[in-house]
């Protein structure tokens, strides 16, 4: 149970984020069966096609993974805190939810089949899905305003599952149409249903925004808003890509081909970007609104003096300046300062660092970041096609790995006490090794890649789907609870390099999708996101 | 003997450069707007009236709250009714005078289970 409990805070927003993917995915199954394929399709051929049955069917089973692993872990944790027992938690909230959440899904599997069709049962279980989801929300809690939040809530989750849901059963239909008079006809359809539904999302998610926060201010005052932040800066991203479809579908006429192909390889950015976004949503939902969080904000004052350009530290301090315990909790620093407490079971502390700890984080940052600035750089120098030794860029990364490897984890092997095996104990050692390790594997695989000395297809993949998918969990990384504006200060360094992390992953991902063709567009933007992400990093400070 | 050192520190690092995970959350909507007894106060006992009030409505059935000693004993509080959908209330008998924590956990209506802890002395 202690372990469950170190890691619940990561599991919670993890399970939220896939059980929000799962619930889109399916509602976009539904909806585009209903508002595109059925207007498309003649009634003969009616039927959504084999593999969007089968999309729908694995986003129901993953949703019922996702909602049985979280009641359970809820409710383990509850069984092992409390004296309460199975059946006193079986009446909460989120346990009905959940249960009846894993209910629909699983007869969703049952009702969406190849030769039989229930529109209706089907667009009700979603429905069902959804109002779950909206108890298990923020809307659910609040003092004022319940409903009206839960109404913005359940209208956002819906327009957000027709858009960004329904992205991949677009992508299914295209590849599987048969004329291009059929996909063109399917790409208007859909754009139509998108742009309608874009403008609902924006609208929902600005009332939640009027309801939740007080001020602009808040924005960078507190986590909740950094998120919302990200969460600005995504959708602004995927806005963009859908701006460049809506054009495409517009203008598809002789050459229809070609657009549509570049339309493909467009909206699986647009998926990428979009389930980040969801993603950043539950780890929004993990924040409490910043309306709750008047005290404690980071001021204008605050984000001057830290964010102020200062030269890099490029001398390490000495292992023994750095404190040997974790002791010092959030709770106890609270109570240092006179307030009441409020923590996660499981959450380690931010306690306050030592000048030594500071010093230390500030060194591996900064190198790190000068390590990151100069790939960006090579990479631009690569791009331009006057450089050619350049291309080894890839290598720079191997050096960054056994960097963070030495650096990372001072108190294990080779650095301190603790023995090489028996750091792999700690989990949060295990997965800085694991990154370590996938660092040092995509590092080598992209050098071989850019040297042509691997010819797999899926090879060039690799290093944007990492990069992005990085991202994306970076996103799901949040500290505080209580607005500790120190923690706040944090996510304000490192949630912009979650975003660039992923807007350079689906960058690289659409240049490598249209070679042997350059777009320069695309073969920029994801060098000059690792210059912004060194230069973040070589500017990040603690104190 | 395993050390955990600068755990933060560590976090930091490796969720940036990496752009990976190593990322706990707070997972929690409920924060303690007021209490009563406040934090650092000094009440008088043996009978404390104890009231928690909370930024979201909370599942008083399913939330608790336990009072420590400074000896280390420690002892479920019942909790009084829900009135009020973001408070939970109870009454602590015998309390005897010395440094106490009042070591709460509640079930916010969404699901989320947040704790915390007031100090507070009785004389």
């Amino acid at each position: 149970m202690q372990n469950l409990l170190d890691v619940f805070g990561f599991l919670s927003v993890l399970l939220r984020g896939l059980t929000l993917s799962f619930q889109s995915l399916l509602l976009g199954g539904i909806a585009f069966r209903a508002l595109v394929w059925s207007r498309i399709r003649t009634e003969s051929q009616f039927q959504l096609l084999p593999p969007m049955i089968s999309l729908i069917r694995v986003a129901a089973l993953g949703l019922t993974a996702t909602q049985l692993a979280s009641v359970s872990m809820s409710s383990a944790i509850l069984m092992d805190t409390t004296s309460f027992r199975l059946r006193d938690i079986a009446g909460a909230n989120f346990f009905i939810a959940g249960v009846v959440s894993t209910v629909c899904a699983l007869l969703l599997i049952i009702f969406v089949t190849a030769d039989r069709d229930f529109p209706t049962i089907s667009s009700l279980l979603v429905l069902a899905i959804l109002l779950c989801s909206v108890v298990t929300s923020h809307a659910w809690a609040r003092v004022d305003h319940r409903l009206l939040s839960a109404g913005f809530t359940l209208i956002h989750y819906l327009a957000a599952g027709i858009w960004i849901g329904a992205l991949p059963f677009l992508l299914i239909a295209l590849r599987h149409s048969q004329t291009l008079l059929l996909s063109s006809a399917i790409a208007r359809t859909f754009s139509s249903m998108a742009a309608s539904s874009v403008a609902v999302v924006l609208l929902a998610g600005g009332a939640l925004t009027f309801l939740y926060m007080d001020s602009p201010s808040a924005l960078y005052g507190t986590s909740w808003g950094a998120m919302l932040g990200a969460k600005i800066w995504l959708v602004g991203g995927i806005l963009c890509i859908g701006a460049l479809n809506f054009s495409i579908v517009r203008n598809l006429g002789t050459d229809a081909g070609k657009g549509l192909r570049w339309l493909r390889w467009l909206v699986e950015a647009e998926i990428g970007i979009g389930f980040t976004a969801i993603v950043a949503a539950a780890s929004l939902g993990s924040q409490p609104p910043a309306i709750d969080l008047p005290n404690g904000r980071v001021t204008a004052h605050d984000l001057v003096q830290r964010f102020t350009p200062r030269f890099p530290r490029l001398s390490t301090p000495a292992l023994g300046e750095l404190s040997k315990s974790d002791e010092l909790l959030l709770k106890q620093e609270a109570e240092n300062q006179g307030v009441a407490s409020a923590y996660i079971p499981g959450t380690p502390a931010l306690r306050p660092s030592t000048p030594g700890d500071i010093a230390w984080s500030e060194y591996n940052h900064h190198w790190a970041g000068i390590v990151v600035l100069c790939v960006g750089l090579l990479a631009f120098a690569s791009q331009s096609g006057k450089a050619e030794w350049a291309k080894h860029w890839p290598l720079l990364f191997l050096a960054l790995a056994v960097f963070l490897f030495i650096r990372a984890d001072a108190e294990n092997w080779p650095l301190g006490p603790n023995g090489f095996w028996e750091s792999f104990r700690v989990a949060d050692v295990l997965q800085h090794r694991f990154f370590t390790f996938l660092v040092l594997g995509f590092a080598i695989l992209e050098w071989r890649v850019k040297n042509g000395r691997n010819a797999a297809w899926w090879a060039p993949y690799v290093f944007p789907a990492v990069c992005a998918l990085g991202g994306a969990v970076l996103l799901t990384h949040s500290h505080s609870v209580t607005n500790v504006k120190e923690a706040t200060l944090i996510d304000l360094s490192h949630i912009p390099i979650a975003v660039l992390a992923v807007f350079a992953g689906w960058a690289r991902w659409l240049e490598v999708r249209a070679h042997p063709v350059s777009v320069r567009l695309f073969s920029w933007i994801w060098p000059l996101c690792f210059v912004a992400i060194g230069t973040t990093l070589m500017l990040y400070r603690e104190a | 003997m395993i050390q955990t050192s600068n755990f933060a520190m560590k976090r930091r690092l490796t969720g940036a450069v990496v752009l990976a995970l190593c990322a706990t959350v707070a997972w929690a909507h409920a924060i303690l707007v007021t209490s009563s007894p406040e934090a650092n106060s000094i009440v008088a006992g043996p009978k404390i009236d104890i009231t928690l009030r909370f930024n979201v409505r909370v599942d008083s059935t399913r939330s608790l709250v336990r009072l420590l000693s400074a000896d280390g004993t420690t002892r479920t509080i019942p909790l009084l009714p829900e009135r009020v959908s973001n408070v939970i209330a109870a009454t602590a008998t015998d309390v005897k005078p010395g440094k106490y924590k009042l070591a709460w956990q509640v079930l916010a209506s969404d699901g989320h289970i947040t704790r915390g802890e007031v100090p507070f002395s009785a004389k």
